[in-house]
């Protein structure tokens, strides 16, 4: 495994994260996360690859403060998640699998308390809530109940929601979920450019959106992280992307 | 932390405004509250002669206070869990909760956030109760100390049963499993004053019933341990809220 070494001031640490889930009658604690670090400097892309159930979704529920550890530790721009939250959690942006939006809520209400809670500035709103809808190209539909969009505007809303504060860490469970092909390349430029000054995770199982958009690559399997590389270590190793993410999630033992 | 209560009681508000239901039940309890007053004041009208005869006989204010806001007090403790209702079981439900548990919200923001807006949501029954009874001043004297008692207590009752809602939100995903929780929470404890015992231990477990702690608000005799009841009752469902909502993040259940 190559993990990058440590700077002075990551923007995302994890350390030994592990989060167990609850043994059935007479079953013992499997993990859903195992033992996972992972650093993140500025400019820093992660695509987390790995199967349905791999343990991605966890992951970033870990990461963002939604779920505790069991074990473990996360900083976000230096702030410890567990004794800092508050402080942790404004520096960051998450976009959960589902979409948190109200259905009776216009476009620009959502996105406006949504900066209201990520500590935005009053008389910063208007404006970051535009920057936000002209990012997500969401203009077109500023005005509409996020209830009426159809799926693929609800996840560009949701996007629009995880960086209207202009977090410096971005979390995307599954971003292109439900989106056509066109939205789709629209939502990697977008993931790519976001990625130019912050440190990004996005989720996927999708092997291209990684390839498309990210400058490191991970694969998780069964809660455990099998690789965590840069793109480009992993292009040159002499193996196809699509063979190493097939030997890293097979039941047998990681090289 | 007050900055953050002010974004959720804003945002909660506009949930509650944005609700039929609310209006529903603000409409269901004028309706109550008119017809209660209509035949209260037959019954004042009625008995004149015989309230002329007593030493100390009430006036209209502690006539409408003990007989007409103390069962619509009643009436408020359960509707108070109908606000409440949605405030947590529509967020897991509606998958929003992501958005507050990933916002620099800290949970005594949130709760006391919604909290405060199911309170403010309250007055407008609480306000219809009151003014049914003001709306009486130009045509016969009223002791206003007995109606400002009778709304502190409407108030207080209020928000210790909204507090209970809230928690009781919290620990499911329907909102009407919430409400109904609630309901026979507020209703089992309003049922503790009612056992009909002399015993110590009966005699004790009246004193957590809220109605044991109203009447003197009604008779336009507030005690301070009466209002100490209800901030007490609130407090508790307030801290127990935010220790649910806390160890959602370590059971992984909303």
């Amino acid at each position: 495994m190559d993990i990058r070494g440590p700077s002075a001031t990551p923007l995302l640490a994890a350390r030994a994260l592990t989060r167990l889930l609850p043994g059935r009658r007479g079953e013992t604690a499997r993990a859903a996360v195992d033992n996972l670090s992972l650093t993140l400097q500025p400019g820093d892309v992660l695509g987390l690859l790995g199967l349905n159930g791999a343990g991605k979704s966890t992951t970033l529920r870990l990461l963002s403060g939604c779920l505790s550890p069991h074990a473990g530790q996360v900083h976000i721009d230096g702030h410890d998640l567990q004794d800092e939250p508050l402080a942790a959690r404004a520096a960051l942006g998450y976009l959960a699998d589902t979409p948190a939006l109200y259905d009776d809520l216009r476009v620009t209400d959502q996105l406006t308390l949504a900066a209201r809670l990520r500590r935005v500035p009053n008389t910063g709103i208007v404006e970051a809530v535009a920057v936000a809808i002209e990012a997500c190209g969401l203009s077109e539909v500023a005005r509409r109940r996020c209830g009426a969009l159809s799926k693929g505007f609800r996840q560009r809303v949701g996007l629009a929601q995880a960086i209207v504060h202009e977090p410096r860490v971005l979390l995307l469970d599954e971003p292109s979920s439900g989106l056509d092909p066109q939205q789709m390349e629209e939502m990697r430029a977008l993931v790519r450019r976001l990625g130019e000054r912050r440190a990004v995770i996005l989720s996927s199982h999708l092997l291209g959106e990684v390839q498309a958009c990210c400058t490191r690559i991970a694969v998780m399997h069964r809660g455990a992280l099998r690789l965590d590389r840069s793109l480009e270590a992993a292009d040159d190793g002499g193996e196809s992307l699509a063979a190493l993410f097939g030997r890293l999630v097979s039941d047998e033992v990681p090289s | 932390m007050i900055g953050m209560t002010g974004v959720v009681l804003r945002h909660e508000l506009g949930r509650l405004a944005r609700s039929a239901q609310s209006w529903v039940v603000a409409a269901g309890f004028a309706g109550l509250a008119g017809y209660l007053l209509l035949s209260q004041l037959e019954r004042w009208l009625a008995s004149q002669d015989a309230i002329r005869l007593q030493d100390h006989a009430p006036g209209l204010a502690g006539f409408l206070g003990v007989n007409l806001l103390a069962p619509l007090a009643v009436v408020i403790g359960l509707l108070a869990p109908l606000y409440a209702m949605r405030a947590f079981a529509d967020e897991f439900r509606e998958r929003t909760w992501s958005l507050w548990q990933s916002s620099p919200v800290s949970l005594m923001a949130l709760v006391g956030g919604k909290l405060a807006a199911v309170v403010i949501a309250m007055l407008l029954p609480i306000g219809i109760a009151i003014a049914l009874v003001l709306m009486l001043r130009p045509f016969t004297p009223l002791d206003l100390g007995v109606v400002a008692a009778s709304a502190a207590g409407l108030l207080l009752c209020a928000a210790a049963t909204a507090s209970a809602g809230l928690y009781c939100s919290a620990l499911v995903r329907q909102p009407l499993a919430a409400a109904a929780g609630a309901i026979a929470l507020v209703l089992g404890l309003w049922l503790l004053g009612s056992l009909g015992s002399t015993a110590p231990w009966a005699q004790a477990l009246a004193q957590l019933s809220p109605g044991q702690h109203l009447a003197g608000f009604f008779q336009g005799y507030p005690r301070s341990g009466d209002a100490l009841y209800f901030v007490l009752f609130t407090a508790t469902f307030y801290l127990l809220t935010v220790i649910r909502l806390d160890a959602l993040r370590h059971a992984d259940e909303a």
